[in-house]
């Protein structure tokens, strides 16, 4: 547990001193806060962050992989994972750690969000269950685009394939399978069962609970499931690579 | 009384695809003793280096370190073992007690004795001035250190070093040698290295790696006089001589008992290398043979076998096929 904690926190004092992380976390603060000043904080509107929350989702599919396409990646690159290996430690503590590290992280930056809470119950009455529904799905979905991005940094040396790879996935998932799954025709092939399934992997169709305040258990899994499914890929690549 | 092996390697094997590039080797390293690991470029003794530190499996054959198989108990051999890899890979980010604290914590050490063992490195390293250095701005020869202070943390009884000198400067490289010098006893050390003069000074005993085979094992003054074995004698004659080089290489040549005829330098007066049979003392014949024909002899010195020729002829690639 405690080596798993070590390569945890100095992935996260990592990702702290990268420049590259902070000029994506103002980036993503930044469009955040425009909308956020732009669409919610308005007289009028209800004091929620419901926009604020489905514009993240969209800001994440790019920001999570520039935030993970170094974890490994670089450490295959710099020849580091040599280091790692003839360490004590196991693939698994390499995985999570890396996977914890970068969580840390990216909680840090939902923690930035809390501001915009801070104002709304200043100058409103919030309703609290849909806000902390919402900030559960946004980090179960965080976790899983986190694995995602993992399992990407692994597969190369090189980050820009690990973020756009990364990228490419999220997307598919993200806004894919849940906006352009329904235009398409029925086709012979895929089937009404074909695009439940496709409706199924779609993020937006498991967050709209969570941000009307249900914690569906469906949901939980879904996130959960595909996050340990990604991690598991990550440890099987790291350990065939010894191979290699 | 035999020691205790502390490594012990049976007929370790790998390739990469079609590629040997470790050919069932078999050595043994006793407990306390300095052993280097002598090689061409591309001879395997990274890959044999990386396969004992359980980076790489191997393809074939069997190797145990301190007790523990590196296949079926890689975990505990990784504890008992201290590693410095031919590149020194350290995170650059952080700063040297950082990362040293870093790697103290994933062996597991409580905060006490990390203090400790950090403030012990450090010192013994000679790093205690770049203590809050960031890695990223120090030279490679401080990288080394750091690596070898990473290699020593954990007081390992085996310590592992690939070509620790490389890339420092020579106050350093004869800092290194010194304290890895003062290891032997406490520690088994395993070193590589290309660098012949390293292997002299510090190591107890020798291995000699070409082409993915052990060509030669012994303690360096073994080896040396293995020179002799063969036809060649270990002491080698060196003439400078006023005359027309290629006539006096041949005359030499000619003579019964010179078995080899080098030369060193031409021009005005050339600088020959003779070897002779195994016993023979050809100094007096040959000066008499080069004043008979009116060369003028300008020198004349007896040089012992280094363990640079034995290199260089024991891993001839020749002579190699030929075994």
């Amino acid at each position: 547990m405690s080596v798993t904690m070590t390569l945890a926190r100095r992935e996260t004092t990592g990702l702290f001193y990268s420049p590259i992380a902070y000029v994506v976390m103002a980036i993503f603060l930044l469009f955040l806060g425009f909308f956020f000043g732009l669409l919610e904080f308005v007289p009028g509107q209800p004091a929620g962050m419901r926009q604020v929350f489905t514009l993240s989702r969209y800001a994440l599919i790019f920001v999570v992989p520039l935030m993970t396409m170094g974890l490994l990646a670089d450490e295959f690159k710099s020849g580091r994972i040599e280091m790692l290996r003839t360490s004590p430690i196991t693939e698994v503590q390499i995985v999570l750690g890396k996977f914890g590290g970068a969580m840390m992280f990216y909680l840090a930056l939902l923690a930035c969000t809390l501001i915009y809470v801070a104002l709304l119950v200043i100058y409103g009455r919030p309703d609290f269950g849909p806000l902390v529904s919402s900030y559960l799905g946004m980090i179960l979905m965080g976790g899983m685009f986190i694995a995602i991005g993992l399992f990407y940094s692994s597969v190369t040396q090189n980050q820009i394939v690990a973020a756009m790879a990364s990228m490419v996935t999220l997307l598919f998932l993200g806004i894919i399978c849940g906006q352009v799954a329904p235009m398409l025709p029925e086709l012979p092939l895929i089937g009404e069962g074909g695009r439940a399934a496709l409706r199924w992997l779609a993020v937006e169709t498991h967050m709209e609970d969570f941000a009307k305040g249900v914690i569906g258990t469906a949901h939980v899994v879904y996130f959960l499931g595909i996050n340990a499914l990604f991690l598991f890929l990550t440890y099987v690549v790291l350990e065939s690579r010894k191979w290699r | 009384m035999t020691q205790a092996a502390e490594i012990v390697v049976e007929k370790l094997t790998k390739d990469y695809g079609t590629l040997r590039a470790v050919d069932q080797i078999s050595f043994v390293v006793p407990k306390g003793q300095v052993v280097g690991f002598l090689g061409p470029n591309g001879a395997g003794k990274s890959t044999t280096i990386r396969m004992l530190t359980c980076y790489l499996p191997p393809t074939g054959g069997t190797a145990t370190v301190a007790g523990h198989d590196i296949f079926f108990d890689s975990l505990a051999v990784r504890e008992k073992v201290g590693y410095l890899p031919e590149s020194a890979p350290v995170y650059t980010d952080m700063r040297v007690c950082e990362y040293l604290d870093f790697k103290a914590r994933l062996r597991g050490m409580d905060r006490a004795k990390r203090q400790q063992r950090v403030d012990y490195v450090l010192d013994r390293c000679w790093l205690k001035d770049r203590r809050n250095s960031l890695i990223a701005t120090l030279s490679k020869g401080y990288r080394q250190r750091v690596g070898i202070a990473d290699a020593l943390l954990h007081n390992p009884p085996v310590v592992v070093l690939d070509e620790p000198t490389v890339g420092l400067d020579p106050a350093q490289i004869r800092e290194a040698r010194k304290l890895i010098g003062e290891l032997a006893g406490d520690h088994t050390v395993l070193l590589s290295t290309h660098i012949l003069q390293e292997v002299e000074l510090i190591c107890q005993r020798v291995i000699v790696i070409a082409r993915g085979k052990i060509v030669a094992q012994g303690t360096p003054e073994e080896l040396k006089l293995k020179l002799a074995e063969g036809t060649m004698s270990p002491l080698r004659l060196v003439v400078d001589v006023r005359g027309p080089q290629e006539q006096v290489s041949s005359a030499l040549a000619a003579m019964p008992g010179v078995t080899h005829v080098e030369v060193l330098s031409s021009g005005a007066a050339c600088r020959l290398a003779i070897r002779g049979q195994a016993g023979a003392d050809l100094r007096e014949r040959v000066a008499q043979m080069i004043i008979q024909r009116g060369w003028a002899l300008r020198e004349m010195k007896v040089e012992g076998a280094t363990l640079e020729e034995f290199f260089v002829q024991i891993t001839d690639p020749a002579a190699i096929a030929a075994a």
